[in-house]
C-alpha cells in the first residue's frame, strides 16, 4: 500500500467534515420526521403474534409504524427501567409489569391475551413423551425457562402443583432466558421436551415440533399484559393502537395465533 | 492554514482529538458501571455461591480455550505464514469467520455440526460423546470465538520473525524440531502471550454461542456472562458488580500479558 501524505493536509479534512456534518444533519431529520411511530417492547413470546398485528395497524389508514423490541420480559422490564425509550409494554406476567407499573413507568396495565403451558417436544419425539410425569423419567433432557423469566416461574408454579419439581428438577440440563431459547432447544432436537407456550408449538415448518396438552396445567392462569409507558397513552396513535389490540383487529389477529380472548 | 506549518488544524492536533474522543467512548461506559456500583454491599453480593461458581467456570473455560487456540492455532498459522499453497487466501479469511458470525449464529452453528441432528451428530453419539449442555460446550464455544485473535496474533508475529536465523540454524545441521524450540518459538513469544491475552479475554467475555450452544445451568455451563444475564432481570446492582469483577479480572490479565509485548 502507497500512501500519500500530500492527501492527509488541512484541506483534505474539509470534506471529511462536510460529510460528517451531512450525516448528522440528515440523521436528526430522519428522527424527527418518524415521529408518529409506536415502540412497542414486547414479551418473545408474543413476537409473531404482534408483528403480525403492527403490519396489519401500519396499513391501516389512521395507523402508524410501529417499531417492535422483542425479548424475554424481564430484559426488556430491565431496559425499561434504565430508561428506554418505549410507548408500549407487553409482559409475559404480572411480575415484570408490577414491576414497571411499581417504578412509576407503566400506567393502566390490562390483560392483552390469555395463553397456557403446553410440552413442546421435537420431531418425531424421540423420548417418548406421553405426559408431565414422563419428564422425570431417567436421563431425559429437559429445558425450562429460567426462574426468573415468565415461562420459567409458570413452569415452577406448575412443576409444585404436580408435585413434581424434584424428580423433573433433576432432568433440567438448562434453564433458558427466555421461552424462544427453550423452543429453540427442541426444535433442533437437543433437548427430549420442553415447557412453554401453548402459542409456541406453532411457527416454523409444520411437524418439526410437537406439542402435548398438560392436564395439570388445567386452571393456572397464564396472562399476558400490556400498558402504555410514561404517559404516552396521551398520544392519539398510541391511543389507537390500544384500541386495535383490545377489541379491533388486533384481538383477532392475536386470537388466530393461538391467544385466547381474556 | 498554511501547508507544512503549526497551525492549529495539524495532524497531531487532529490525531490527539480523535484518540480523546476514542478513548472517552471507551471509557464513558465503564464509568457508568462504576458509578452505579453499590460498594457498601459489593462484597455481600458478589461471595454468593452463584457468582463464585460463575467466577470459576468463566476462568477454567476461558483458559481451557486459550490453551486448545494455542496448540492448534500456532500450526495453523505457521502454515498460513511459511507454506505457500492454493487457496491460502480463501483459508486465511475462512479462519478470520468466527469472529464476524453473529455469535448466537455462532452458537446455532455449533449446534449444527456437533448438537444431536448435527453434521457430526451421528458420529459423537456412536462414540458415547453428548457435547450440547455440557461444560465442554462451553468451552468449544469460547474456543470457537476466540481462536481467530491467537491465529491472527501468531501470522503476524510469525511474519515478521527473521527467518534467516532459522535458515542459518538449518543451514548448522539443526533439525526441524531444535529450529522451531530453540528459534522460531523464542522469536515469536511476544506474539504467543499477546495472543493468549486477547484469545483469553475474549474466552472470558463470550455468551451468545454458549448460551445457545452450552445452555445456561448454573455450576455446569453459566459462566459470568450468563449469570450476567441473568441477574439483569431481577438484581441489577448484582449484575453490575458481577459485570466490573469480570472486567477487572480481564483487564489485569491484559495489563500482565500485553505489557510483556509492548515492552520487551
Amino acid at each position: 500500500m502507497t500512501t500519500h501524505p500530500r492527501r492527509a493536509g488541512p484541506r483534505a479534512q474539509r470534506p471529511l467534515f462536510a460529510s460528517l456534518l451531512l450525516v448528522f444533519l440528515l440523521s436528526a431529520g430522519c428522527a424527527r420526521s418518524e415521529r408518529s411511530e409506536l415502540v412497542v417492547f414486547a414479551a418473545a413470546s408474543l413476537g409473531e403474534a404482534l408483528e403480525a398485528v403492527a403490519d396489519s395497524f401500519a396499513a391501516g389508514s389512521d395507523g402508524a409504524p410501529v417499531v417492535l423490541n422483542l425479548a424475554a420480559s424481564h430484559i426488556l422490564a430491565a431496559q425499561i427501567e434504565e430508561g428506554a425509550p418505549a410507548d408500549l409494554f407487553v409482559s409475559a406476567d404480572s411480575a415484570q409489569m408490577e414491576r414497571l407499573v411499581a417504578s412509576g413507568r407503566a400506567r393502566g396495565p390490562f390483560v392483552l391475551a390469555l395463553n397456557r403451558l403446553v410440552l413442546l417436544v421435537p420431531r418425531g419425539n424421540p423420548a417418548g413423551i406421553r405426559r408431565l410425569s414422563d419428564l422425570a423419567r431417567e436421563g431425559t433432557r429437559v429445558v425450562v425457562g429460567t426462574e426468573a423469566c415468565p415461562v420459567g416461574s409458570y413452569t415452577r408454579a406448575l412443576l409444585e402443583r404436580a408435585g413434581l419439581s424434584e424428580e423433573i428438577g433433576r432432568n433440567v440440563v438448562s434453564y433458558e432466558e427466555s421461552v424462544r431459547g427453550v423452543v429453540q432447544k427442541v426444535r433442533l432436537g437437543e433437548a427430549d421436551a420442553g415447557v412453554a407456550y401453548a402459542t409456541d408449538a406453532g411457527g416454523g415448518p409444520p411437524g418439526e415440533i410437537e406439542s402435548i396438552e398438560i392436564p395439570e396445567a388445567a386452571g393456572m392462569r397464564v396472562a399476558c399484559f400490556a400498558a402504555p409507558l410514561d404517559g404516552a397513552e396521551g398520544r392519539p396513535e398510541v391511543r389507537r393502537f390500544l384500541g386495535y389490540l383490545r377489541e379491533g383487529e388486533g384481538a383477532r389477529i392475536l386470537a388466530l395465533h393461538g391467544f385466547g380472548r381474556p | 492554514m498554511k501547508r507544512g506549518g503549526r497551525s492549529f488544524f495539524s495532524i497531531e492536533n487532529a490525531f490527539a482529538l480523535q484518540a480523546t474522543l476514542l478513548l472517552a467512548f471507551f471509557l464513558l461506559p465503564l464509568a457508568g458501571l462504576l458509578a452505579r456500583v453499590p460498594w457498601a454491599t459489593a462484597w455481600e453480593e458478589l461471595r454468593g455461591e452463584r457468582v463464585l461458581e460463575a467466577m470459576r467456570l468463566s476462568l477454567v473455560a476461558a483458559s481451557l480455550a486459550s490453551v486448545i487456540s494455542l496448540a492448534f492455532g500456532f500450526p495453523l498459522a505457521w502454515v498460513l505464514c511459511r507454506r505457500s499453497f492454493r487457496g491460502k487466501e480463501l483459508m486465511r479469511a475462512l479462519v478470520l469467520l468466527p469472529m464476524v458470525f453473529p455469535p448466537v449464529v455462532g452458537g446455532v452453528a455449533l449446534l449444527a455440526a456437533f448438537g444431536t441432528r448435527g453434521l457430526l451428530g451421528g458420529v459423537l453419539a456412536y462414540l458415547g460423546v453428548r457435547l450440547p449442555f455440557t461444560f465442554a460446550a462451553a468451552v468449544l464455544a469460547a474456543t470457537f470465538v476466540s481462536a481467530p485473535f491467537l491465529v491472527l496474533a501468531l501470522e503476524a508475529g510469525l511474519a515478521s520473525a527473521d527467518r534467516r536465523l532459522e535458515e542459518a540454524a538449518e543451514t548448522l545441521g539443526a533439525r526441524p524440531a531444535r529450529v522451531l524450540s530453540t528459534i522460531t518459538l523464542p522469536s515469536v513469544r511476544h506474539s504467543i502471550v499477546a495472543g493468549l491475552a486477547l484469545t483469553w479475554a475474549r474466552a472470558a467475555g463470550e455468551f451468545g454461542a454458549t448460551i445457545t450452544f452450552a445452555g445456561n445451568f448454573p455450576g455446569r455451563t453459566q459462566t459470568m456472562p450468563l449469570a450476567i444475564y441473568e441477574a439483569l432481570q431481577t438484581d441489577m446492582n448484582g449484575a453490575i458488580l458481577m459485570s466490573v469483577l469480570l472486567l477487572g479480572v480481564s483487564l489485569v490479565a491484559l495489563l500482565v500479558l500485553r505489557r510483556r509485548i509492548v515492552q520487551p
